[in-house]
């Protein structure tokens, strides 16, 4: 991995047309401005694991009838 | 026709027209790349079944995310929508739902990452969004509703349970 030092207000620039500016560095934590094109997806890690773990929870879910029978209560419109 | 005999839906007859295919599988069945949607057109009730047809015990229960959210917008990166291959007003979105044990006041769906669908080409992907404020577990009920339904619920098991209660 490329390791670089920047400091506040400083950039990296990725391929071009990605630009990641350090904006603020506080209290053991980095606040970081991204600018890229639209189709690029910026994400932090940790939320995929946390969409996988989310849908292994819902694919033991039981009472979803119930649910189901809930919704219909209060969506009565529907 | 084809038959798979499912867990939750004992047997199922489909035809290859009926599978939803998902490139990528699904986060947390990355393997599972063959899904079939599943669920009555019973009036009101909006949820349905993503089923695997790689496992037949893995079913995740999704919604129309418009029931929690009625102006729903995930603000789905460009290159995402690209895989789909349709613009964004031809798919289909639902999100995974989460019912705890006992307690279906508490439900949650995540409305940060939807199931996107091109209905036409069959074609699915669970799409994170880049809204910071669509969480992964986000309530389906508002603070009212949530506290309305476990009452009801609560009262409803105490009448139909134990009737020699203090």
């Amino acid at each position: 991995m490329l390791v670089l030092s920047r400091k506040e207000g400083q950039s990296l620039i990725l391929n071009d047309n990605i630009e990641v500016m350090v904006v603020e560095i506080a209290k053991g934590q980095v606040r970081l401005g991204i600018r890229a094109p639209k189709d690029v997806l910026v994400l932090r890690k940790e939320l995929t694991e946390e969409v996988a773990d989310s849908n292994r929870l819902s694919a033991q879910t039981r009472d979803v009838e119930v649910l189901g029978s809930v919704i219909k209560k209060s969506h009565p419109e529907n | 026709m084809q038959k798979f005999k499912t867990l939750r839906f004992g047997l199922l007859e489909y035809s290859e027209d009926d599978v939803l295919y998902f490139p990528k599988g699904i986060p947390g069945f990355d393997d599972h790349k063959r899904w079939l949607l599943l669920g009555d057109d019973d009036e009101g009730n909006p949820i349905k079944w993503l089923q695997s047809l790689e496992d037949s015990d893995v079913a995740l229960p999704v919604m129309p995310p418009e029931f929690i959210i009625p102006k729903y917008d995930p603000q789905l990166c460009e290159g995402d929508i690209k895989d789909l291959k349709a613009p964004l007003n031809e798919l289909c979105f639902f999100v995974v739902v989460a019912v705890p044990e006992n307690a279906p006041w508490e439900a949650t769906a995540n409305v940060r990452a939807p199931i996107v669908i091109n209905i036409a080409e069959r074609l699915g992907k669970q799409v994170i969004g880049q809204r910071e404020d669509y969480g992964i577990r986000h309530y389906i009920f508002d603070d009212t509703t949530r506290e309305n339904i476990k009452n009801a619920f609560l009262e409803a098991q105490r009448a139909s349970g134990k009737g020699g209660a203090p």
